[in-house]
């Protein structure tokens, strides 16, 4: 059975000290574990990866501080997990189904399994999770290797998922 | 008065995912991409949901100009797909012939195609004269910057209904 992993803003914005969202020391032991994962999984599993790239005006993040913009390293994804992705998604808003090719590139693979890893767990994990779920697809979350800024917004994904969404949590 | 460009045949049922890999097959410059052309034609080539996605997406542009997502979602299909070639002879940019070749045989290049078409064509003209006809809702971009409708058939009927 074909299933798919969907490594979510593994960019510099989250993971390196200069990025616009960085999220502390915490990334470094969850880039390690991440990095691990894939190479676990490479050539079983199809991966596609997401990133966000916002322009400086978007009225939608006016609640938070502005990150990956158009054109700063904060977009790239980090070097140790290039090789894995077979498709990038570019995202502008926290659901990777917006305005983006993803469900489109979903059914030719035929999944009907996702798992969820990366950032932020109360943000592009929850809502895309959300999104899948309603589209019919078991949704899967590894909790070691998704992460937040913010630990009670972390736990609150983690609980909405599970106990709302009908998310497997492992 | 000039031919619809194949995004907005494609959009109007006028073509379909087919017709756009004959078009890849017949003018590619480099075998490689001919023969992914020929391989994919004996696929599944069901992209209802890309033409969905694609033609939100068109409407997005009609309606809120050229934007960060719009770019976002023209790139995740056209960055791992295609690669752009500029051939410009000595006469200066009049003479430029761009073309393009399909990187990988997996990747969403069908798709790609059309989005390049597209930007080429807002690239030469812009937006301003991308729009959809109020009556039969077909898309449309040669009637110029004012017009309402896409036909005259389509202006009697419109303005008869005020």
């Amino acid at each position: 059975m074909v299933e798919v992993v969907l490594g979510m803003s593994l960019q510099k914005s989250y993971f390196h000290p200069g990025g616009g969202h960085y999220m502390g020391e915490q990334t470094e032991a969850l880039k390690l574990r991440l990095k691990e994962y894939f190479k676990s999984i490479d050539g079983t599993h199809i991966i596609f990866f997401t990133r966000e790239i916002h322009q400086t005006d978007d009225e939608f993040f006016r609640e938070s501080t502005s990150h990956a913009i158009v054109g700063s390293s904060d977009i790239e994804i980090l070097e140790i997990f290039k090789p894995y992705p077979k498709f990038m998604i570019n995202t502008t808003r926290y659901s990777a189904f917006f305005m983006t090719p993803l469900e489109s590139e979903l059914k030719k693979t035929g999944a009907k399994r996702v798992y969820l890893v990366g950032v932020e767990t109360h943000t592009n994990i929850l809502f895309t999770a959300e999104e899948l779920r309603n589209r019919g697809y078991d949704v899967v979350v590894f909790e070691p290797l998704v992460a937040a800024c913010d630990s009670y917004m972390h736990a609150a994904g983690i609980n909405i998922m599970s106990n709302v969404l009908s998310v497997d949590m492992e | 008065m000039r031919d619809e460009p194949l995004f907005i045949k494609y959009l109007n049922g006028q073509v379909t995912e087919l017709d756009v890999m004959d078009i890849v097959y017949n003018s590619s410059k480099d075998s490689l991409s001919k023969q992914i052309a020929l391989n994919k034609k004996n696929e599944n080539n069901d992209l209802s949901i890309f033409k969905i996605d694609f033609k939100k997406a068109v409407i997005d542009l009609i309606d809120s100009g050229i934007n960060q997502r719009f770019i976002n979602y023209v790139n995740s299909y056209m960055k791992p797909s295609l690669e752009e070639f500029l051939e410009s002879s000595d006469s200066g940019r009049a003479g430029e012939d761009r073309y393009i070749v399909i990187k990988a045989e997996d990747a969403p290049w069908v798709e790609a195609v059309i989005c390049y078409n597209l930007c080429i064509y807002i690239k030469a003209f812009g937006i301003h004269n991308l729009k959809i006809c109020p009556v039969c809702q077909k898309f449309f971009s040669h009637k110029g910057k004012y017009a309402k409708y896409c036909s005259d058939s389509c202006k009697l009927v419109g303005q008869a209904n005020g």
